[in-house]
């Protein structure tokens, strides 16, 4: 279906509901008449004209229709994966001194990636449960692709550990599984903690986002057996069987609640925690009651800088224009703005308060970050600093390219903010005669491009399996919401439960 | 000093005292501990990276510029905090505190996570950043009383816990107490010029307790409340003993 | 012998679905329960059925779900972190054995673990799933057709209402024994 088709005006489909096979959506949507409506509140640059089955069409299709560049593209991702496993075997077998740590810098830029795609995770779940809850209009289309990027995140991350560790083959040391060994975790470290809850969020968020799919696994499942796709096999265990049926819409919309409120009770416990792993410590620049939030809303800034790069490329790519729209991106850019302001402050308060008490083991960790990575400070702090004015503009916060690249930057400079917390402070430990300096090996760079491109490949499988557009979401928006003619203005109506 | 029960049970608290005063940094019991303890030799590629396993180092400090110039020295090794930093932070149990007051490792159940030496203040954990690698003429003088170390796992100066356990084991056989100075780790004994003393120090007659009750006591990084059981003797009179 | 035959109606519009289940209800003897709706999108309750056995059956106990797993959670990580300090009462960095932080800390992330998996169990058993049956469906229904679903007692009545049904609007009956 070109695109043409989809942008149809207003005028053609109108009446689609009262002829022919072509179902419309409810009739309130008839009520509109874009011809008079003024720009407002910007729900009207596209709306859905379609019928419910053009809908479903046009969503599907990223699913359904496969291009050649799509295996290139994953064929590239292969090529960088393979790369990076490669180097993550030998690895294995030879010992971490392929890496450039030593002592006593033992943690490094795995770390620092760790960190990072954990960071990354706590928008999608967060942002969608926090909509969800507040029952934000806007969020329909894109919750699954957030949540989507939450679970693979929340994937890649979880492999760093196992990177990390000296002796990958007795990780399960780590579970509690009883043995005659007298082999058995250790409550009290936080790194059991993280383990537990970075475990518990990935099993929360990929349930999340499982029962989010359930009524579009339907739909995707309709479709592929009309149409005898391979992918019906799959489709069909996956719906469970789903029917719509009004007894299930009803249990299924309590169990959605009962996830969100579960899911937001989580997410900030899991990078707090993940903050708690260096702020347990008593290394000087780690140590501080600052991390736990800090850690938190730096998550959050991340990954929805993420999730705006993600939502202005898919909607590049699968020409999703009319689904993710304008006004979506616009809202996510206002609600990173916030999360910029936070995080500068916190950024703000953590400088400060080193600098003022001027404490010499962390003032040292502080001075040597200024000197060794003053570039990098800058792009972090002056990079957010410059967003947050930017994006106050609405005219960047609707352009597509500039959203792409401001929120680029913001990822780049979380993810020099990691490598930031990580490194100088281990660089510049107590014992002043063991500092150090440090640079990641061809090894850690290799594993860490590695695990972008396996969670680009996650993503990519991921939209050739499931439908990545919330629809049920979208036709309940639609289904709910409609338009009042009030002397010259039509105003947005919405019921809300 | 402990709020453990087994202290009480147990008569040894082992400690030892590092005069500075003493020490002319010449590394000889930095040599000693490296043959006593099967400590990889790493190689100059790795030692230049900062990979040098040396569970006992000399730490040489200059103070003053040239040509007012004092070099002082520190020998560091593992200073086995009753109250150790690198103990609760291991996921798997792999380092704990021992009835005797010893900080052990118990190399076997080590994953590798790192972040005792994370939050070790002294930074005396040395990481197997390799497996270690003894050949030739090298391996015809291994201790045969200490395992050797695999790649991936951390290790650290474990007082000479070997010889701790044979000197309590003829005390046993005899059916005695250990006596002080029974039970030397390497460096004690090895030590050219008597500044490093290691006993009992729940013995009131050691020479550990006396020197350790000298006023000359201090510890290091003692603001960091991990209370080591390894203490450094500086300043006063250099005549006791 | 089958113990109730099936209608499945779709319509185009809720207003017509509203209709023809009025008409229903006045032919038939039906019960709550004995009427399904079928849609692609969750109607608010009320909008086309309003159905009382739900709300009684389901709403209120598919809290009690999440809410007892949460305690069993509850239970499972006291007994993981304090167990663990009463089993493994080993010295580590002079801190007591029992310390309620870490008790808590996995105790909070088990309670919730559990918490997901009741949310879980409870949609798979209130709302019947997973059921691979070939059930009363039409493909049509996630195109945007509201599907009205009728149980009936015999194969007459089973005719009588799709004759009602195709007289208040259905574009598509389909007629089946059970549950098809």
């Amino acid at each position: 279906m070109s695109s043409e088709n989809i942008k149809r005006s207003h005028a053609a489909t109108a009446g689609a509901g009262s002829h022919g096979d072509v179902m419309a959506l409810p009739e309130l949507e008839t009520y509109r008449d874009p011809e008079t409506m003024p720009a407002r509140s910007g729900y009207d640059d596209a709306d859905i004209f379609l019928s419910e089955k053009e809908f479903n069409d046009h969503t599907l299709r990223p699913l359904f229709t496969t291009t050649p560049a799509y295996f290139i593209f994953v064929l590239g991702l292969g090529i960088v994966m393979a790369n990076g496993l490669g180097w993550f075997t030998y690895q294995l077998f030879v010992g971490l001194g392929q890496t450039g740590m030593h002592e006593p810098l033992f943690w490094g830029a795995y770390i620092a990636t760790f960190v990072f795609w954990v960071g990354l995770s706590h928008s999608g779940t967060i942002v969608s449960s926090i909509l969800r809850l507040t029952q934000a209009n806007w969020r329909r289309p894109i919750l699954r692709a957030a949540e989507a990027m939450t679970a693979f995140s929340l994937m890649v991350a979880g492999l760093f550990p196992l990177i990390h560790v000296g002796r990958a083959w007795r990780v399960y040391y780590m579970f509690p599984l009883p043995n005659q060994r007298m082999l058995w975790p250790n409550f009290k470290s936080p790194l059991m903690w993280d383990f537990c809850a970075i475990g518990i969020y990935m099993t929360g968020s990929i349930t999340f986002l499982y029962i989010g799919l359930l009524p579009d696994l339907a739909v995707a499942r309709d479709r592929a057996i009309a149409s005898n796709n391979w992918r019906r096999h799959y489709l069909k265990v996956l719906a469970l069987g789903w029917r719509g049926s009004h007894r299930e819409w009803s249990v299924y919309n309590k169990c959605s609640l009962f996830l969100a409120v579960i899911i937001l009770c989580i997410a900030p416990s899991v990078h707090t925690i993940v903050s708690w792993d260096f702020a347990m410590t008593m290394t000087p620049g780690w140590h501080t009651t600052i991390f736990g939030p800090y850690f938190v809303v730096g998550a959050i800034y991340s990954g929805i800088a993420a999730v705006i790069t993600l939502m202005i490329v898919l909607r590049w790519i699968f020409n999703l224009d009319n689904v993710i729209r304008t006004l979506h991106i616009d809202c996510l850019a206002k609600l990173l703005v916030t999360i910029a302001l936070i995080w500068t402050y916190f950024y703000f308060c953590e400088f400060n308060v080193v600098w003022y008490s001027h404490k010499p083991e962390e003032w040292a960790i502080f001075e040597w970050q200024g000197e060794r990575f003053s570039l990098f400070l800058w792009i972090m702090i002056g990079g957010s600093v410059l967003n947050i004015f930017l994006m106050s503009w609405r005219r960047v916060r609707r352009s597509m390219v500039a959203m792409f690249f401001i929120t680029l930057l913001v990822n780049c400079g979380m993810y020099i903010e990691r490598y930031l917390i990580v490194v100088p402070v281990l660089t510049h430990r107590d014992n002043a005669y063991m500092w150090t300096d440090y640079f990641p090996s061809i090894t850690e760079f290799s594993v860490i491009l590695g695990s972008f491109a396996y969670f680009a490949f996650l993503y990519a499988i991921f939209i050739k399996l499931f439908p990545i557009v919330t629809m049920a979401d979208v036709k309940e928006g639609v289904l709910i919401s409609g338009d009042m003619r009030l002397g010259r203005h039509a105003v947005r109506l919405q019921v809300k439960e | 000093m402990k709020s453990f029960n087994y202290k009480k049970q147990n008569d040894y608290k082992w400690a030892m005292t590092i005069d500075l005063d003493r020490c002319n940094g010449c590394g000889a019991c930095v040599v000693a501990c490296q043959a006593e303890n099967n400590i990889a030799t790493v190689g100059e590629k790795q030692a230049e990276l900062g990979r040098k396993m040396h569970w006992l180092r000399i730490e040489r400090y200059i103070e003053g510029t040239y040509p007012d110039v004092k070099v002082r020295f520190l020998p560091m090794m593992c200073q086995h905090c009753d109250y150790a930093p690198c103990e609760s932070v291991c996921p798997v149990w792999a380092t704990y505190q021992n009835p005797e007051g010893l900080n052990v490792q118990v190399y076997n159940r080590c994953i590798g996570t790192r972040f005792c030496g994370n939050n070790c203040p002294y930074s005396v954990r040395y990481f197997n950043w390799y497996d270690s690698n003894f050949e030739g003429p090298e391996s015809n003088q291994l201790n045969p009383d200490v395992s050797l170390r695999e790649k991936g796992i951390m290790e650290k100066c474990t007082m000479c816990m070997q010889r701790i356990r044979r000197g309590k084991d003829t005390a046993k056989d005899e059916g005695r107490d250990v006596e002080d100075g029974e039970i030397q780790p390497a460096c004690a004994q090895t030590c050219p010029t008597n500044a490093i003393t290691f006993g009992n120090i729940n013995d009131h007659e050691s020479k550990v307790h006396e020197l350790v009750h000298s006023g000359r006591m201090i510890r290091l990084f003692e603001d960091k409340g991990t209370h080591p059981s390894v203490m450094y003797l500086k300043g006063g009179v250099a005549d006791v003993i | 012998m089958s113990d109730h035959y099936t209608v499945l109606a779709l319509f185009k519009k809720v207003d017509t679905i509203t209709r023809s289940i009025d008409n229903v209800i006045r032919e038939f003897e039906t019960v709550d329960g004995d009427m399904e709706v079928l849609t692609s999108a969750a109607l608010p309750d009320g909008v086309v059925i309003d159905d009382k056995t739900l709300e009684h059956q389901v709403q209120y106990r598919q809290y009690l779900f999440p809410f007892i797993l949460g305690i069993c959670g509850f239970v499972t990580g006291v007994a993981l972190a304090g167990g663990t300090s009463w089993i493994v009462n080993l010295n580590v960095g002079g801190k007591a054995a029992f310390s309620f932080a870490p008790t808590g800390i996995i105790t909070y992330e088990f309670s919730l673990l559990f918490g997901v998996i009741g949310s879980v169990l409870s949609l798979l058993y209130f709302a019947g799933l997973p059921n691979w049956t070939d059930r009363a469906y039409d493909p049509e229904i996630t195109d945007g057709a509201l599907g009205l679903l009728v149980k009936l007692k015999t194969r007459e009545e089973q005719e009588k209402a799709a004759a009602l049904l195709t007289d208040s609007g259905a574009y598509k009956i389909r007629k089946g024994e059970n549950d098809f």
